[in-house]
């Protein structure tokens, strides 16, 4: 057996599960299970938010050690779901090491959702967190409206590249700015509570949080505390955006009841 | 109303699964995730619990049928649980903690901030107990 293509496929495995947003515990079963199949005594893998260790030794082999620094991670729930299927189809031997590698390899170049696609699906989350949350009709065209502002906020912070604390900050900023305006003009009709809380929906780190509470789970103590604080900053972020979008309009306004 | 609700919830945890990339296959289910946990959510509203009860229960039922999605299809929980959840995630409550901070009504803002926070523990401790029973579950089969 090819021991350094099986450590390289693990870590192809783990690195793509970790990028795309799954838990720390998950990654490391999924590559753990992946080097169990090669039947060496010592097996370690150990994982962070932020990087992938992992040892495969044997005293008949040389000792194999890899680590992978992982940065830059975009949430993709279906890498998730398909490096998870290519590990199960190891682990039972229905596919080679060789194939496993390939099949890894393809998945990282495969593309699930276009963006043309995506940006629609902000503006119809908003609006529809909108009246999830008891806003009426003009109110979730409005949220849809702040959507769009969302978009725009992503569209730009992906062109400078700049991290996501900015990109809910300025896009909370535009949301509060906009609800105010709307609010200033057509006052009795606007549901503030429904409009912004369902507008910054779509901001909200769905998966850090998920991931926070089940990594603490799992007695993950270092990865569970990452992702809370992860969550905590993303969701502080849109919350002080909102706050400067509101105040600021304010002071524009001339000091406006808010 | 509350029919009016429930599909608005269908219909954005949809669209936030595109977002974060679900199968195209399992967008249906993790929709009904969500859409079953609002739904309990707005069911609970008459039964007299407050909000953090209301939430605690809706989120149990969220993790329920993300994990019995997850063993009949075969596929990782997170799927179905991360879009799911997020109908629960207090966006509101956020909202209001600022609102009423920056219009000087502390006590307000110290009662949200902290309904806030009891809601996000709910959350955690009703993800927590459907992992725990799944575990023993899957360990006895």
């Amino acid at each position: 057996m090819n021991y350094k293509l099986l450590a390289d496929t693990a870590m192809l495995a783990g690195e793509i599960m970790l990028i795309s947003g799954a838990e720390t515990y998950r990654v490391e079963d999924t590559m753990s299970r992946i080097l169990r199949t090669s039947g060496l005594e010592k097996t370690e893998t150990f994982v962070t938010p932020t990087g992938i260790f992992l040892c495969l030794d044997d005293a008949a082999i040389d000792g194999i050690t890899l680590v992978k620094r992982v940065d830059n991670r975009v949430t993709n729930i279906a890498y998730i779901y398909e490096a998870n299927n290519v590990s199960r189809d190891l682990c039972a031997g229905i596919i080679s090491v060789e194939e496993a590698y390939l099949e890894l390899k393809r998945i990282k170049t495969r593309k699930q959702y276009s963006n043309y696609l995506v940006y629609p699906c902000t503006i119809i989350g908003s609006s529809a967190f909108t009246i999830l949350l008891g806003g009426d009709l003009l109110n979730s065209i409005i949220a849809g409206l702040n959507g769009v502002f969302i978009v725009l906020a992503t569209i730009l912070t992906m062109k400078l590249n700049i991290n996501t604390f900015i990109k809910n900050l300025s896009a909370s900023v535009l949301i509060a700015f906009n609800s105010m305006l709307f609010l200033h003009y057509m006052g009795n009709y606007i549901q503030l509570d429904a409009l912004i809380g369902g507008s910054i929906m779509p901001l909200l780190p769905g998966v850090a949080i998920t991931n926070a509470i089940r990594d603490t789970l799992q007695g993950d103590y270092m990865s569970g505390g990452a992702r809370a604080i992860e969550s905590f900053v993303l969701a502080a972020s849109s919350a002080v955006g909102i706050g400067i979008g509101m105040a600021l309009y304010s002071i524009m306004a001339g000091g406006i009841n808010l | 109303m509350m029919l009016i609700q429930v599909v608005g919830a269908f219909i954005a945890v949809v669209a936030f699964a595109v977002i974060i990339g679900v199968p195209k296959k399992f967008l249906v289910h993790a929709g009904l995730v969500g859409a079953v946990g609002w739904f309990v959510y707005l069911l609970l509203a008459p039964v007299g619990l407050s909000i953090v009860g209301r939430m605690f229960f809706a989120a149990l039922m969220v993790a329920l049928i993300s994990h019995s999605f997850a063993r009949l299809l075969k596929a990782p929980v997170t799927l179905f649980l991360i879009a799911g959840i997020l109908p629960l995630v207090p966006g509101v409550g956020m909202y209001r903690i600022v609102y009423n901070l920056i219009t000087n009504n502390n006590a307000l803002a110290g009662h949200y901030m902290n309904e806030t926070l009891q809601i996000a523990g709910m959350i955690a401790l009703a993800i927590f107990i459907m992992d725990t029973i799944f575990r023993i579950f899957q360990k006895k089969m």
